[in-house]
């Protein structure tokens, strides 16, 4: 099992696009995402779970991942996350 | 304003009388998916069943998700489209999927109901979200759940234009949007929760002779779909599931307000003059086009007022001078030699945002409408002032 936190940094925080595209890359991977905000914990395999965190702009999130690939999961949501989903570039 | 009162089957509601007429029919709901679900169980044995019918009408969403996409696609780029895409994760959400079915399979509910429940939960964190942009992504969800309800319960009309029977139209409200391309021939009365004498569907049902009674209070949560129904529009009385006995003496007052309508119009060739010999113009208050022969046949010396907002709000874009003109043509063309009063437009901004660029407004009915509405968009004043002058020239002169 692995840990990371993660900051939200994008503007408008994790809206329902952002949110499917989290859960697009996610669910690329065998390993069982989930994903921590104020002590909730949801599957970040669902957008419906994602996008009802509510996690705006400066949140802090704990993402844990559990499984074969999670090595290659951690650092690829980590990089996700510090780009901000490369939001605006396209 | 109104009332429900219970006696043995059939429910009695009281609201406004805005169109006369009496119609005993059976219900059809308009955006039936925000009331025609009900908590109704399901039998023990009928639990796969439901679930079969749960994952079918995702899949025939899932369809109809896609083909807006490629519409949208088609209309305004690929970038438009990839909103869809989002619905469809949606869609596909397991989450939403395994919940519901369990929620089928421990409360013996029925799909609709279940997947209300399972959504209430996320509808309920978005509402506690402090970030606006985040909550008001809400809407999105909102779309698809209202899709697989809507064919969960069968039901896959988008609105009254997809209407192929004789029915009394439910709503709990009814906007230009909802009555556009309405045929009047299925349409045997209008009835709604809210709204008043000057309300959209009033204006409407007036104008083509439709029963309507609005004002209901929360009618449309008691009523299902094919549910027999009587409507009033003279008392303002609705009937639901209306027993045998209800139904003869409605029969007979139907019979008694068509001969009184008979009678009266054998009376629309007698001049419009009082007793003391003053004489009148009598003229109609028209919306539509298909409105002047009714007009015309009731006896009507001209129109007196004809509406614009709905010759606007039913174009698939900004009508410009040129298209006005034509359609203000053939009105003067229709009546002549009568008078045709035209007004201007006399909307609320939100009504046309689609063209003109979104707008978001606390309150729209206190905001960017009417007047203000006019003089900050002049460029359409002019060309509807334009355009009526135009076919000004086609009416009689004077």
């Amino acid at each position: 099992m692995k840990t990371i936190n993660v900051k939200v940094v994008n503007k408008n925080g994790i809206h329902l696009r952002l949110a499917g595209e989290l859960v697009k890359n996610c669910s690329r991977f065998k390993s069982d995402v989930r994903i921590e905000k104020n002590f909730e914990r949801i599957n970040a395999k669902s957008i419906l779970s994602v996008a009802s965190l509510g996690a705006e702009y400066g949140s802090e999130l704990t993402i844990i991942v559990n499984g074969q690939d999670e090595d290659q999961a951690v650092s690829l949501l980590a990089d996700l996350f510090k780009s901000g989903f490369s939001e605006g570039k396209k | 304003m109104f009332s429900a009162k219970f006696t043995g089957k059939e429910l009695i509601f009281n609201g406004i009388p805005v169109s006369p007429g009496i119609a005993i029919g059976t219900v059809f709901v308009v955006h039936l998916d925000e009331l025609a679900v009900t908590d109704n169980k399901i039998d023990e044995s009928d639990v796969e069943r439901e679930i079969k019918k749960f994952r079918e009408a995702l899949r025939q969403t899932e369809v109809e998700l896609k083909k807006v996409k490629e519409a949208l696609a088609e209309d305004m780029g690929d970038d438009h489209a990839r909103i869809m895409d989002t619905h469809l994760m949606i869609l596909a959400d397991n989450m939403m999927i395994n919940d519901t079915e369990e929620y089928i399979r421990t409360e013996k509910a029925n799909a609709a109901y279940a997947l209300g429940k399972v959504l209430k939960k996320t509808f309920e964190s978005f509402a506690r979200m402090d970030d606006q942009y985040l909550s008001e992504r809400a809407e999105d969800i909102h779309d698809v759940k209202r899709r697989i309800v809507r064919n969960l319960l069968g039901q896959a009309q988008e609105g009254l234009k997809e209407l192929r029977r004789k029915a009394v139209v439910v709503a709990k409200n009814l906007t230009p949007s909802d009555t556009v391309g309405f045929d009047r021939k299925y349409v045997e009365a209008f009835v709604s929760d809210i709204g008043g004498s000057t309300s959209h569907a009033a204006i409407i049902a007036r104008s083509h002779g439709i029963p309507a009674v609005v004002g209901l209070g929360n009618f449309t949560h008691n009523v299902q779909p094919y549910d027999n129904i009587i409507v009033d529009g003279i008392t303002g009385q609705v009937v639901l599931r209306p027993e045998k006995n209800t139904i003869k003496l409605y029969e007979n007052a139907r019979k008694k307000f068509k001969e009184m309508e008979r009678e009266l119009l054998t009376l629309k060739d007698y001049p419009a003059i009082t007793l003391d010999e003053r004489k009148f113009e009598l003229s109609g208050n028209v919306e539509t086009l298909d409105e002047i022969d009714d007009v015309v046949n009731h006896g009507a010396k001209g129109i007196g007022l004809f509406r614009t907002e709905y010759f606007f709000i039913t174009s698939p874009s900004l009508p410009g001078e040129e298209t006005q003109y034509r359609y203000y043509r053939d009105v003067v063309k229709q009546m002549s030699p009568e008078s045709v009063i035209i007004r201007t437009l006399d909307i609320g901004g939100d009504k046309i945002a689609d063209w003109i660029g979104n707008i978001e407004e606390a309150n729209p009915f206190m905001g960017w409408r009417g007047i203000r509405f006019t003089l900050s968009r002049k460029d359409i004043f002019r060309s509807q002032l334009r355009a009526i002058y135009r076919a000004s020239a086609h009416g009689k002169e004077g």
